[in-house]
């Protein structure tokens, strides 16, 4: 049969969850049953990252007729029993994490009701505990990302302004929009909220945003560049500035322009 | 939705156990206690006892924390099964046996501070069936208790108390509240220091002065004994072992309502938490008389506050990171005194524990009482009269001088705000005579003492009614007109003497609303915030119980004479808003206030995208920020049972 993959050069939303029974795709189908499809093992740049694409089925297709079609498929090709497949990556860390013996996975996808509609009908598969996602700690990735030079480069922050009638996000965007006087001066009347990073991988590189409930989101130009956001991943866990908590963060997208 | 769990006693041995829709119902049986509980899932049924089996009464170190993992990690039939309760035994879950219990107890071992298991039979209880495990003190020593003796036989007697009543809520705030510790420890040293000042007094034979020091110190210790006797009565209600120890209030017999004062406690300490860091009081204290003057007569005309804008005294830029400590409260649940605040305790509305989730008596309220302790703080800083006498301040003022710092400034400014708005109401009952030039105030040119003793007593609780109203509206409600105008009203409107008195409370809010206007002229200014105003109670006209006060105030906004008296006091008003917005507001200050990581951005608006039944077991690092997020979605009245639940959950949130 033909590759079914419908990989789309645009924006993926991710979101970083936890759970004990939640250690392969394997076990995601053992889970989720028929809302699973098809599965493609992918290479990864990071070692410590299992990456697969598979099709998840949703209610409805959220694919635009072209994109279908530019991958020479019809909305017939994704249709089984009145559901409808999408591609939806998920990365699993095989290294459960030193903090707290969790192991985690990363679960993409560039239509977010799909990666809802996934996570919802996770959480009612998995058994007790409910599963928990990671939120990041803005605050202590600013710091980190002042000080590393080599593959990660802060492009732009984005501030909440605290009790200014108003306004309540502010973007600074440059090439060091962390080391500017006006960064600093925010400081004291702001919250860090999201930013903004290059990675670069070889010389592979994909621009990976962040915001502080644990929202990832790039764009993805060819498939071989979909784990390198996960290397961003990795620096977070490395710094502990990953915590674990129950509200998804797909609870708290902001209601911003650019998203 | 709500049912009530009521116990009594039959035999020695054993206790009857039932359920209610009446809290009545238990108690007229000897030893009846009784207490309400809710399904803790937003679509769980009434509480039900099965005829037999375990019921398992949960004492949380969080109770945000221990709902979250009773509500996701145990499975859907055993959350079905948990209920919220206002008492330290926040949880209660309906389980089948022991063994049950056990698992419960051990999936949330680590957020718990102690639990019983109510083994049930046929509706009754074996006392010797029941386990239990009390909460560990966390204090880390004892209070010393204070020495009464050299103050006197009736001053001794209210230290004697005084240890007394400590000692009780170290007991109880150990073991089931020790994040109120530090009311404890400020509670020893404050009286500590007033029973040594007592002592000296006495000590060396008194003047007139100096006796009235004493009784003045004395009385301090009976307010403070009275507040504490509240507090221990309201936070060790339904301690374990429960039921026994009852509390006095039939509702709430059985369990209390210590989760509610805990969660009382964490709104309140989060104010005064953030504001002892910023010292204001301390640094205007420290720094004000070392800081440069500026002009307080250049705005006399009412016209131009420019210089003002210049000068770099705001209290924003002279807090120099040093703090001194706060000082406390006694926060505490009265239908007697509803939203109160006095030099010791802060009270809020008994009506609260049920209707917090209404605008009518939501929990906002309690900012603008806090607001007025410190803003009455910082004018006692201004015009301590051991520090600077009358005379002197008198002397500056009527040769117009702002002196030679920043202190003596203020100082001059003060008399320039009271006399101003002193003479504007003297011009009031005239407002109507179309000669009464209102866009310009001209004041005396001397005042003597008689005079300033005039304009203090008469103008200086409205001098800080203003600055009040300003510093709640920018700092808690975000500047935002409809939160806050609905919820001042919407509590006001329900004081009964509140409608004898409608054009005094519009004015205040006229104030409050211009510190956000566009600059303009004071007649631009009013205009502006009467437009405002004007809109926002017009939401509100529809609402049965707060109708009058309600269509009274927009009349006075609309009928000419009225709005003329109102515009008539205005520019006075003015002088005081430009005061607070260039000398006591800090951004700084406002931003701590509602930081908090869990908020995110809808619809241009600051929220923690929560719903009423969610139960994520997150720490809300701001209470005031939480409750305001809240605020859009209250019911405007209390008396639903989805309110109550409302309320309820989101006290629990907050613990």
């Amino acid at each position: 049969m033909a590759e079914l993959g419908v990989h789309e050069q645009r924006r993926y939303s991710a979101v970083t969850i936890s759970h004990p029974a939640l250690g392969s795709v394997k076990d995601l189908r053992g889970l989720l049953g028929r809302r699973i499809g098809k599965a493609k093992h992918l290479s990864s740049v990071t070692p410590n990252w299992t990456v697969d694409r598979f099709e998840f089925y949703a209610y409805r297709n959220f694919y635009p007729a072209t994109r279908l079609a530019a991958a020479g498929q019809s909305l017939h090709d994704r249709e089984r029993d009145n559901l409808y497949s999408h591609d939806v990556y998920i990365a699993i860390n095989g290294e459960p994490r030193a903090a707290d013996g969790h192991g985690y996975a990363v679960v993409a996808s560039p239509y977010v009701r799909v990666l809802v509609d996934l996570l919802r009908q996770l959480r009612d598969a998995l058994p007790a505990p409910a599963p928990q996602f990671f939120a990041i700690d803005m605050e202590g990735a600013y710091s980190t990302l002042a000080s590393v030079r080599d593959r990660f480069s802060a492009t732009k922050v984005t501030w909440q302004m605290l009790g200014d009638t108003g306004l309540e996000l502010v973007s600074l965007s440059g090439a060091s929009p962390l080391h500017s006087s006006l960064h600093n001066a925010l400081r004291g009347v702001a919250s860090p909220y999201s930013v903004r990073v290059e990675v670069r991988v070889s010389d592979l590189h994909c621009r990976v945003s962040a915001d502080r409930h644990g929202n990832l989101w790039w764009y993805l130009a060819a498939e071989d560049r979909v784990s390198i956001p996960l290397t961003f991943v990795d620096l977070l866990n490395e710094r502990r500035l990953l915590r674990l908590g129950r509200t998804s963060p797909l609870d708290r997208v902001d209601g911003a322009d650019d998203r | 939705m709500k049912r009530y769990l009521g116990v009594w006693r039959n035999e020695p041995s054993t206790f009857g156990i039932g359920v209610a829709d009446q809290a009545t119902e238990f108690l007229s049986r000897p030893h009846g206690r009784t207490s309400p509980l809710y399904p803790a899932s937003a679509t769980g049924s009434p509480f039900k006892l099965p005829s037999d089996g375990a019921l398992l009464l949960l004492v949380p170190k969080s109770a945000t924390r221990l709902l979250a993992i009773l509500m996701n990690d145990l499975g859907s039939d055993t959350s079905a099964r948990v209920y919220l309760s206002h008492g330290h035994a926040a949880a209660v879950v309906n389980c089948s046996d022991i063994a049950e219990a056990r698992l419960c107890i051990d999936a949330a071992t680590d957020e718990l501070a102690a639990y019983e298991i109510w083994p049930h039979r046929a509706e009754r209880v074996q006392l010797t069936e029941i386990i239990a495990v009390e909460p560990i003190s966390a204090a880390s020593m004892q209070i010393p208790i204070l020495d009464s003796t050299g103050v006197g036989a009736d001053g001794g007697q209210q230290v004697s108390q005084f240890n007394a009543n400590l000692a009780l809520l170290q007991q109880i705030s150990s073991r089931y509240a020790p994040e109120m510790q530090p009311l404890v420890e400020w509670l020893h040293q404050s009286v500590d220091c007033i029973v040594e000042e007592m002592r000296e007094l006495r000590a060396h034979a008194p003047d007139a002065d100096g006796i009235r020091k004493a009784v003045t110190d004395e009385s301090v210790i009976v307010e403070l004994n009275a507040e504490l006797t509240l507090l221990c009565s309201q936070l060790g209600s339904g301690r374990l072992p429960l039921p026994w120890h009852g509390f006095p209030v039939g509702e709430y017999s059985l369990f209390g309502i210590g989760s509610m004062v805990r969660a009382s406690w964490s709104i309140y300490s989060h104010l005064n938490r953030t504001f002892a860091t910023f010292d204001h009081i301390g640094a205007v204290q420290r720094r004000y008389r070392a800081l440069p003057a500026f002009d307080a007569f250049a705005p006399s005309a009412r016209l131009d506050y420019s210089a003002w804008a210049s000068s770099a005294i705001g209290i924003g830029n002279i807090t120099d990171g040093r703090q001194e400590g706060a000082r406390y409260h006694i926060p505490r649940f009265s239908s007697r005194w509803g939203f109160h605040e006095s030099l010791h305790s802060l009270s809020m509305s008994w009506q609260c524990l049920y209707a917090s989730a209404s605008r009518e008596w939501n929990l906002l309220t309690i900012t603008h009482e806090f607001m007025h302790a410190h803003v009455r703080d910082l004018v006692s800083e201004f015009i301590d009269p051991s520090h600077t006498p009358p005379d002197a301040i008198l002397a500056r003022y009527n040769i117009r001088s702002s002196g030679d710092n920043a202190l003596e400034s203020m100082q001059v400014a003060y008399v320039e705000a009271l006399v101003g708005l002193y003479g504007s109401a003297l011009l009031v009952p005239k407002a109507a005579d179309p000669l009464v030039n209102a866009d310009r105030v001209s004041v005396p040119e001397r005042l003597d003492g008689q005079a300033l003793q005039t304009v203090v007593r008469s103008q200086s609780g409205l001098f800080q009614e203003i600055i009040v109203h300003v510093l709640d509206f920018l700092y808690v409600y975000d500047g935002r007109d409809s939160d806050y105008v609905n919820s001042i009203w919407s509590s006001w409107s329900l004081v009964p003497s509140v409608i004898e008195h409608v054009d005094h409370y519009v004015f205040r809010t006229l104030c409050a609303l211009a510190v956000e206007s566009p600059a303009g002229t004071s007649k631009q200014i009013f205009d502006d915030a009467a437009g405002r105003l004007r809109t926002q109670l017009e939401s509100l006209r529809d609402r049965d119980r707060i109708k009058p006060v309600i269509h009274r105030a927009i009349e006075l906004l609309t009928e000419p004479v009225p709005r003329r008296q109102l515009f008539v006091m205005f520019p006075a008003g003015r002088y005081v808003v430009e005061l607070a917005r260039h000398f006591f507001v800090d951004r700084s200050l406002n931003a701590a206030l509602v930081r908090d990581d869990l908020t995110t951005v809808r619809n241009g608006r600051r929220t923690y995208a929560t719903d009423v039944g969610d139960y994520r077991g997150e720490t809300i690092a701001s209470p005031i920020g939480f409750l305001l997020d809240r605020f859009a979605d209250y019911e405007d009245e209390a008396g639903s049972e989805e309110a109550e639940f409302a309320s309820m959950w989101q006290m629990l949130q907050l613990t």
